[in-house]
């Protein structure tokens, strides 16, 4: 690990994950690129997920730094914050804001074991996920809005969509096969929960709010009309 | 005078973004206006070509980048209308060669001697749309009815509304009843429900804007084109006048019913 004050890099599967925590971000951003630029031949080619903390930051200071390390053939392919501005505006950028949900907790497990949620806490995304957005969480993920086509939701726990859900939608991600996910309209590209991948459907007409689960290994889609206790 | 600048991108390759770009640059220097148009597709300029101007460059947008030459010196005047200019873009660099901030001077530049800036952009989302997008006041986004088109536009609308540069208003082009009422292609409607932005032209398929194309004569010069006047309806709605939305003829009444998905909007 190096360490200089502002700057911490270490190497991850992924690639080089760089802490730039503190600091006012002119003064980190800078701070990063003479490092990059002072060490060329270690950085060349590198894929970079930067960590910034709770600093909120604009998709122009995103794409500021995201250039200025291109063109010093560095990519930036994610950001990881806890400020949700700066983790909806590097969605849109079409940057990772999470490195992958291992799949480790799903393959640790005898095949028919539940795996219970940890999930109690929900992301709220309050508007349509256009296409090229990935919104991916180990809490349950709330839209209200639609999800485009093109456009991916992956969650731990549930998936509820308050508009049309014709994107692609993962809950469970981590095994939990007792979550489901609903929408107002449930026109998935693809729906999936836990390894379960739910055949293509046929819409006609007028849709209602549906909701996706499994029972007994089967997928099932029913109204989303009553309380179920699910 | 305080020129508004217009950009005309699209995401996916080859919906008419080019095309789109010279015919409401003529329609709204035909209205009177001083307009200029920059070709932002760095080393794979055509606008030129459309505008038929092709053999008139001396200079390009990276020579005013960078600087060896004053913009007055780049910008080409069309013979056929008083008030339109081009700035053809480099054949030979890369988009590299131009930032973001150089558009948004050169546009400031222009600001206080033109009416209209319209910016044609290269597909895709890359620096080269970066630049583009920079100095916009307003964001036209292209699409076709298809499927991938329609994907492409969503995500630049997204990415256009990340930037505060939104919202961005829509134009979809080729546009063929025919195909529609089969159900081969999507509808307006189905494209508007989708993108859900508002729409501000409707372009028809024709295959006249090929061929004007190649005669570097757009169609929207020539008085008796539908697909003209479609374009000149777009200059239009952008001065903020209502225009209906044009019946396609013979073709059934599925225009009237795109009419009446803006009420408010346009008629
Ligand atoms: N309404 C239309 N009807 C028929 N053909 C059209 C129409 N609009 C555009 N075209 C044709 O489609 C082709 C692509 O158009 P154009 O070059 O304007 O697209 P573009 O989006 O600028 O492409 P690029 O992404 O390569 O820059 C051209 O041959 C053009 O003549
Ligand atoms: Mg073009």
């Amino acid at each position: 690990m190096e360490n200089n004050g502002l700057i911490q890099i270490k190497g991850i599967r992924e690639g080089l994950l760089i802490s730039a925590e503190n600091g006012a971000w002119d003064d980190r951003a800078a701070e990063l690129l003479i490092m990059v630029k002072q060490r060329e031949s270690f950085f060349k080619g590198a894929r970079v997920c930067l960590d910034v903390s709770e600093t909120p930051l604009r998709v122009k200071q995103i794409t500021q730094l995201r250039d200025q390390l291109s063109d010093l053939d560095v990519t930036l392919w994610a950001i990881l914050s806890t400020s949700e501005t700066t983790e909806n505006n590097a969605r849109v950028l079409g940057l990772e804001t999470a490195l992958p949900v291992k799949k480790e907790t799903i393959e640790s497990k005898e095949s028919n074991e539940r795996v219970e949620s940890t999930a109690e806490k929900a992301v709220l995304v309050n508007k349509t996920l256009r296409a090229g957005y990935k919104v991916e969480s180990l809490d349950h993920v709330i839209i209200v809005g639609d999800v485009n086509p093109g456009a991916e939701i992956v969650s731990a726990g549930n998936i509820i969509v308050w508009g049309k859900l014709k994107g692609s939608a993962i809950a469970g991600v981590q095994g939990n096969m007792k979550s489901t996910i609903c929408a107002l309209e449930l026109r998935p590209t693809q729906l999936r929960i836990g390894e379960k991948v739910f055949p293509p459907q046929q819409k006609k007409g007028k849709t209602f709010p549906e909701v996706a689960y499994i029972e007994n290994d089967d997928c099932k889609i029913e109204l989303w009309n009553k309380e179920k206790g699910r | 005078m305080a020129a508004i600048v217009v950009t005309i991108t699209s995401g996916k390759g080859g919906v008419g973004k080019t095309t789109t770009t010279a015919n409401l640059a003529v329609a709204l220097a035909e209205d009177g206006f001083k307009v200029v148009c920059i070709d932002g597709d760095i080393g794979l300029r055509n606008l030129d070509v459309v505008l038929g101007l092709e053999n008139r460059i001396v200079y390009d947008l990276v020579d005013i980048v960078e600087n060896r030459c004053r913009i007055r010196q780049a910008m080409i005047r069309d013979k056929r209308l008083e008030e339109l200019y081009l700035i053809p873009a480099a054949q030979t660099r890369d988009k590299s060669a131009v930032s973001p901030s150089d558009m948004i001077r050169v546009c400031d530049e222009l600001r206080s001697e033109v009416d209209y800036i319209i910016i044609d952009s290269p597909a895709g989302i890359e620096r080269g749309f970066r630049n583009t997008i920079a100095p916009a006041d307003i964001i036209l986004v292209v699409t076709n009815p298809e499927v991938s088109a329609v994907r492409d536009a969503d995500r630049i609308i997204g990415l256009v509304e990340a930037e505060e540069k939104g919202p961005a208003k829509l134009i979809i082009n080729r546009v063929n009843p025919g195909l529609t009422k089969r159900g081969d292609m999507l509808t307006p409607e189905d494209v508007v429900e989708l993108l859900a932005i508002e729409l501000i032209g409707v372009i028809p398929d024709d295959e006249n804007v090929v061929i004007s194309t190649n005669r570097g004569q757009p169609v929207a010069l020539d008085p008796k084109s539908k697909t003209g006047q479609a374009f000149k309806n777009i200059a239009k709605r952008l001065q903020g006048q209502t225009v209906p939305f044009m019946q396609l003829e013979d073709k059934g009444d599925f225009m009237s019913k795109v009419a009446g998905l803006f009420k408010q909007g346009g008629d």
